[in-house]
């Protein structure tokens, strides 16, 4: 066997694993006779041992050929005359190290959640969905077409989004899954077009080799990616939905927020650095959204009196740093970012609940309280700023609010009134009296409920 | 009474419903149903129910399961069928018991509308009679049909159908009451005014009562919440929230005209609409939108030296609810505003209803499913006037839904009474006449439940040793700055402050390193969190993947690893000669005259006066488990939440001095000069024991000590292994080594949310001498106090005893009642979501209410009975106690405990029943006979009933 037939074998086995995982689990279920408990711990471990040791392998194997990239042709989606639609993998140093940390930190998460969410009612969704998120996540990392990122990209995002909803019976999880939904798909469409418009002007959405461009389309598909990116690393404006993505089980929010998901933006800009790397203006762009989120985040984190939101800002913080790296060409220094924040974040996140054990120990070592905590620049401003800029900050720049009141509000009233014309038009054509619209407060008016329920007394 | 007087007396009133939970780290049980405790009991749970909007009593269906599976029987619905219902010949068909028998045991749900068509079209209700009937009932239904099921049932539903028009309809349930204009609108228009403000409110509040999570504090918070609140808003900017328009005019207006919180309220309420008559029920209902938070407010206030650490932030309920109002108004008059109406409740009443109506039920259904359980065939119904079928069916509302699940959770805890009480007859009876082995080492454990197996297992390894249990604190209230602690913690009973502080030192050098350690650990936290030193610690991070995987693969490896070696010999400064105070003002350690005091006290309460053992262990417990912000909920309660092993340790060290002991034995107590005293801590998570001060043991009692601690360390694997059946991720087969490795292992273990099941399942009090409960097994449901009624004269130390270890069971008993019960409501839910906030408490997800109560991988696998005490003394004795002593008599008289009393000689209980004192008549005599506790429980994991554990030899 060729080094060459191994490496791709072993790149292979990586990405499939977890695909053959979620389907073991998922195909029974659906059957109507899902594994016992004991069984699926059995299914993830083996999936993720194996997974791990192939990611291994192929880490040395490339080590020994020096970095050098190979692609795998999986199949031709679609062939037409001069339109080649590919499933193409790409094993290289950043998918490989990409990969590395999906396998290690979704099986330390699958062996984390085991015993967690022991006897929990959504334990069987629980570890459906930690395989179908790592496959989207080694879809995005080796993907070496558009395609198949999206494919991956859409693939995690649902993943997610039905993570953060996991305690579905209660309303704020549902509410707030749907919210990180919506940010994605907002920002799904960009990739969408980013992907249309490489096959249309390049015939193909490869990443690896990008052929010239015209300078208007090269920019736009550029500002796509960007725009894309921003959605799953919680940029600024998009911030929002990440600390209430803390709904879900504390394991699939340390995986999700802190480790993996987050950092698929800036990855995403990293393969698609061909592209991004002559486009100065879109680059700006992207260092002026990494610098605002870092800004916003780093300020609002500040304030924050709960771990697990404290911790999301923390990670906001990071990764906007991480596309700032990026925007400045430093995919190197973005990667090695990606890997040890991912890391470190995971940790913190599955410790948070030991906050207080961990507050002792501090204390106990220092032998009294910690010594005064932040205030550093805040001190230096005059007192009435002090207190405008800790509102502003407590109130997260009031984005929620604005997105709320400003954006959803005009957006439903407009839905609405669409909808209250369709229904005379149709009652009119089919004869019917014109019903009397329901008087309505102002609240209806404005946004349906508000979409930043929170907090119910339960 | 003055506008300010009323509303003042309603806050007031409100500060004693609030939850009483103290932060987290001083975690202390109660019966979050204290305020209730004049009422009957069945009263003050439907009253307290309907306060904070939570279930009574467990689900009908619940109950039937029970029945089902013979945790409830026949026998014990009968009981209370004859207990709660007059007998009476309902409309000349069934007695009024029979009915209510039967519709105990029927499931059957009110039906009307769409749901009543749905069911009759979609199941099997007309095909059949109901699949639970008896024989002979379904006989009855399906004769006169010729035996034909279906036909019998269309009879019978066109023969109820027939009468409909002539039958009553159930009582409308009760009037609305006052409403907030929040429960207008919600009714109204299906909005909630709650769902604005909460979100607003929550952060305030938790900023404010934050004791070190954010790194940037809230400023200004010394001048109350009110003050800081205003300081805040009182700036320009505020682009988002068209429904805070009002406020910052209102905020204005209350800071030029320095209005007080109160003031402030006052407005609000009547901006609102309330007439001053309904503010005690606004403020209740406005309170209880939001109960967690408002109560940490309370809280905070009565005992401050709950808080983790200490803050210049006075917490004032009125405050945080003069907050409230404003913000309600703002967004109120942001909906409303516009609309016509003098205030906003008016406003609000004028909107157009947009609700659906809920549906009439049919009493033709009712009288359907009565008719089945009764076997009253369609002919037999036909015989019956519309004046007798009327009347059996208002006999049937009148047991409505929640008498029924009063009536069945009654049954519930009846059947448990039975067993336990002929368990304890049987085996006082048994034990009078059993062999004594001679006593060579005593050990005093606290009362605790979780010590009932400890004990009983150590007896079962070496007969020689006698247990007696006492208050984990061992009388000693004290501040404990330990090596490891960086703030003095406050050891003892949860009521009081104490005055003494107690300090540990290193006899050893300590390593300057220590603090330095501390402080980097610190900064690597904090600034993991920030920009850019976040980015530098983040460049290393993958080093973090190793003690990750460590830390989750092997646990109790990494626990191994990462503990710091105990410094050899510590000493403690516990004698006080002068008056000397430490900078708080707390006297230094103790002085000889408050050592012989503490010492009588702590003797006499466990009646150990007399009978020394020459060597006597004191154990205090507690337990340290990972990722569980509920940690201090399984410490020693009677060391108020915290770790007893100071409180033995400093105890032992009393006894160990001639001079206390030259002391004692003017008051009466010899205790001899060769007896020695050992303290020792017992982790109840993990079943270690950490013995102190062991350089100071003589030569002559080391033999016997190391003797014991063989013991002990047997004792230790046996306790692990009997727990361990009630986790169900570990397999029953493992041997006793086994199951010590997998309990160490567990509370290593991050992702382990049930590092031990605590107080659960705990449901009995004994009180008396160990010769007549020693070796019953009791599955860890008991609190053993020892007393010896022949040393107690004039029943002094009776009444000490009861007045401290009943209050203190049944709020540990009745926390984890309610919380099973109702865990949403009364517990805090699963606590897989727990997100701790301020070191304080714990909200779900990203933001909630402050959640009080216990989480519900703590009480899956409790059963909600009341605490039933055994005491052995006379009944003249305990109603002596009980009216001397309001906190005793009231649980008892109101049924929030039950009370036995017990002659040991021979077997005797008279149980205390509607105010007095009855004689109890077993079910059965007997008890089975093991010879090991591991031989009742081998290869089970549910509940156990008691047996006798008698090893081989009898040996006493």
């Amino acid at each position: 066997m060729s080094p060459d037939t191994l490496l791709g074998m072993l790149g292979l086995t990586a990405v499939f694993a977890p695909v053959v995982a979620a389907l073991g689990l998922v195909i029974p279920w659906a059957l109507g006779g899902p594994w016992s408990e004991h069984a699926v711990r059995r299914i993830i471990g083996t999936t993720f041992v194996v997974d791990l040791l192939g990611c291994i392998g192929l880490d040395v194997l490339l080590l020994l050929h020096g970095g050098e990239s190979h692609t795998v042709t999986l199949t031709h989606w679609l062939v037409v005359p001069s339109y080649v639609v590919d499933a193409r993998l790409v094993f290289d140093a950043a998918s490989a190290l990409m990969m590395t940390l999906t396998a290690l930190l979704c099986g330390l998460i699958g062996a984390f959640s085991a015993p967690y969410l022991h006897q929990d009612s959504g334990f069987y969704r629980f570890f459906v969905l930690l395989p179908l998120f790592a496959a989207g996540m080694m879809a995005v990392a080796a993907g070496d077409t558009l395609d198949l990122v999206y494919a991956g990209w859409e693939v995690v995002g649902i993943s997610s989004a039905l993570l953060i909803a996991y305690f579905h019976t209660r309303e704020a999880p549902v509410r707030h899954g749907l919210r990180a939904f919506a940010v994605y798909r907002v920002c799904d469409v960009a990739l969408l077009t980013a992907a249309v418009m490489l096959h249309h002007f390049a015939g193909d959405a490869s990443l690896g080799e990008v052929p010239v461009l015209e300078p208007g389309v090269g920019l736009t598909i550029a500002l796509l990616l960007v725009f894309a990116s921003m959605g799953k690393s919680a940029a600024f404006p998009f911030t929002g939905w990440l600390p209430r993505a803390m709904e879900g089980p504390t394991p699939s929010s340390a995986i999700f927020y802190g480790a993996l998901s987050i950092h698929a933006g800036p990855f995403l800009l990293i393969r698609a650095w061909p592209i991004l790397e002559g486009q100065p203006i879109a680059r700006v762009a992207l260092f002026c959204v990494g610098l605002v989120t870092a800004l916003h985040a780093s300020m609002v984190g500040r304030v924050q009196t709960d771990i697990k939101t404290s911790l999301g800002y923390a990670s906001v913080t990071q990764a906007a740093l991480i596309l700032m790296e990026v925007s400045l060409g430093f995919t190197q220094l973005a990667l090695l970012h990606i890997a040890g924040h991912a890391v470190l974040r995971t940790w913190q996140l599955l410790r948070a609940p030991s906050l207080l054990h961990d507050w002792h120990q501090i204390t106990g070592l220092i032998g009294g309280s910690r010594p005064g905590r932040g205030a550093v620049w805040e001190r230096l401003l005059p007192e009435g700023l002090r207190r405008w800029a800790y509102r502003v900050a407590l109130e997260r720049w009031f984005l929620d609010d604005l997105a709320a009141h400003r954006l959803l509000g005009p957006l439903v009233w407009m839905l609405r009134s669409l909808d209250a014309l369709d229904q005379r038009w149709t009652g009119w054509l089919a004869g019917e009296p014109a019903e009397e619209l329901r008087a309505e407060t102002r609240w209806s008016g404005a946004t349906s409920k508000p979409s930043t329920v929170e907090g119910g007394a339960k | 009474m003055t506008r300010e007087h009323t509303l003042k007396a309603a806050v007031d009133h409100l500060r004693h419903l609030v939850p009483a939970q103290s932060p987290l780290d001083r975690f202390v049980h109660h019966n979050p149903l204290h305020a209730f405790e004049d009422l009957k009991f069945e009263d003050g749970v439907l009253e307290a129910a309907a306060l904070y909007n939570n279930e009574p009593y467990w689900s009908e269906e619940a109950y039937r399961a029970e029945l089902a599976k013979g945790r409830i029987q026949h026998r014990d619905l009968q009981w209370v069928v004859q207990r709660e219902v007059l007998p009476h010949h309902v409309a000349g068909i069934v007695d009024r018991r029979v009915l209510a028998h039967a519709l105990l045991a029927h499931p059957f749900e009110a039906l009307g509308g769409e749901a009543l068509e749905w069911t009759l079209s979609e199941t099997d209700v007309l095909l059949r009679p109901r699949a639970d009937l008896r024989p002979k009932t379904y006989n009855l239904l399906v004769a006169e049909a010729g035996g034909d099921p279906q036909r019998a049932v269309q009879r019978l539903w066109e023969a109820c159908v027939s009468r409909r028009a002539a039958l009553p309809l159930p009582s409308a349930s009760g009037e609305a009451g006052v409403q907030r204009v929040r429960d207008v609108l919600l009714g109204l228009q299906g909005s909630d005014l709650d769902s604005l403000v909460h979100p607003v409110l929550i952060r305030w509040a938790g900023a404010f009562l934050d004791h070190g999570v954010s790194y940037w504090p809230m400023s200004d918070r010394n001048l109350g919440f009110f003050e800081a609140f205003l300081l805040h808003y009182d700036q320009p900017f505020d682009v988002g929230r068209p429904w805070l328009q009002t406020l910052r005019d209102e905020v204005r207006r209350a800071r030029r005209d320095g209005l007080s919180a109160s003031a402030v309220s006052l407005e609000m309420l009547d901006a609102l609409g309330h007439p001053e008559a309904h503010w005690a029920e606004v403020l209740e209902r406005t309170v209880m939108a939001l109960p967690g938070w408002t109560g940490m407010f309370q809280r905070l206030a009565d005992r401050p030296d709950t808080a983790p650490e200490r803050l210049d932030a006075p917490t004032d309920m009125a405050e945080f609810i003069a907050v409230r109002l404003m913000l309600e108004v703002s967004a109120a008059n942001w909906l409303l505003g516009d609309r016509p109406g003098k205030s906003l409740l008016q406003r609000a009443r004028l909107l157009p209803d947009a609700s659906a109506a809920t549906p009439d039920v049919d009493p033709a259904w009712t009288l359907f499913q009565v008719c089945q359980m009764l076997g009253i065939s369609a002919s037999v119904l036909a015989d019956l006037t519309d004046a007798a079928v009327s009347e059996l069916l208002v006999e049937t509302y009148a047991l409505d839904p929640v008498r029924r699940r009063m009536m069945l959770h009654t049954a519930y805890e009846r059947r448990f009474r039975v067993e336990t009480l002929d368990a304890v007859s049987a085996h006082a009876r048994r034990m009078a006449t059993a062999p004594h082995t001679p006593v060579r080492v005593q050990c005093t454990f606290c009362v605790d439940d979780r010590e009932e197996s400890t004990r009983r297992l150590l007896e079962e390894v070496a007969p020689w040793i006698e247990t007696l249990g006492g208050p984990g604190s061992y009388g000693i209230s004290m501040y404990f700055q330990g090596l490891d602690h960086g703030h003095p913690q406050a050891l003892g009973p949860a009521g009081f402050e104490p005055r003494h502080i107690v300090v540990e030192r290193s006899l050893s050098p300590q390593p300057a390193t220590r603090r330095w350690q501390g402080l980097a650990q610190h900064n690597l936290e904090v600034g993991s969190q920030t920009l850019f030193r976040g980015g530098l610690v983040s460049l290393g991070g993958v080093g973090a993947a190793l003690p990750m995987a460590l830390r989750i693969l092997a646990p109790r490896l990494h626990g191994r690893l990462t503990q710091r070696p105990q410094p050899e010999v510590t000493e403690l400064d516990y004698f006080r000669e002068g008056e000397e105070r430490d900078a708080h003002g707390y006297l230094r350690g103790f002085s000889l005259e408050e050592q012989v005091d503490i010492a009588e006290g702590s003797l006499r309460i466990m009646s150990l006066v007399k009978d020394f053992a020459p060597l006597v262990c004191c154990f205090g417990h507690g337990s340290r488990s990972m990722n569980n912000p509920h940690e201090a909920a399984h410490d020693c309660g009677a060391c108020g939440g915290g770790r007893g092993g100071p409180n033995a340790r400093v105890f032992a060290r009393f006894l160990n001095d001639p001079r206390v002991k030259a002391g004692l034995r003017e008051r009466g107590i010899d205790v001899p000069e060769d007896t020695w005293f050992v303290g020792a801590y017992h982790n109840t998570a993990d079943d270690a024991v950490e013995w102190f001060d062991l350089q100071l043991v003589p030569e002559s009692h080391r033999a016997l000590l190391a003797e014991t601690r063989v013991a002990i360390d047997q004792m230790r694997a046996l306790d692990a292994h009997e727990r361990c059946r009630k986790f169900e991720s570990v397999p029953l087969h493992l041997t006793p080594e086994q199951a010590l490795h997998s309990v160490e292992n567990r509370v290593e273990d991050l992702a382990q949310p049930r590092p031990e099941y605590g107080h659960c399942t705990d449901a009995m009090c004994f009180v008396g001498r160990r010769s007549w409960s020693r070796g019953l097994f009791l599955d860890r449901r008991a609190f053993l106090c020892s007393y010896d009624p022949e040393c107690d004269d004039d029943g002094s130390v009776l009444a000490t005893l009861l007045s401290w270890a009943l209050p203190v069971g049944a709020g540990i008993n009745l926390e984890y009642w309610f919380s099973v019960i109702d865990n949403e409501g009364y517990g805090s839910g699963t606590k897989l979501p727990h997100n701790i906030t301020g070191l304080v408490g714990v909200m779900n997800g990203h933001q909630s209410d402050l959640r009080t109560g216990l989480p519900w991988q703590m009480v899956e696998v409790h059963e909600p009975v009341r605490l039933l005490c055994v005491v052995e003394a006379t009944p003249e004795a305990l109603l002596k106690v009980a009216t001397d002593h309001p906190d005793v008599g009231r649980l008892v008289v109101n049924g929030w405990i039950q009370l036995a009393s017990l002659d040991a000689r021979t077997g005797e209980l008279m149980f205390f029943e509607d105010g007095g004192f009855v004689p109890w008549r077993p079910e059965v005599s007997k008890i089975p006979l093991v010879r090991s506790s591991r031989e009742w429980y081998a290869g089970t994991r549910g509940l156990l009933p008691a047996a006798s554990v008698v090893p081989a030899g009898g040996a006493r």
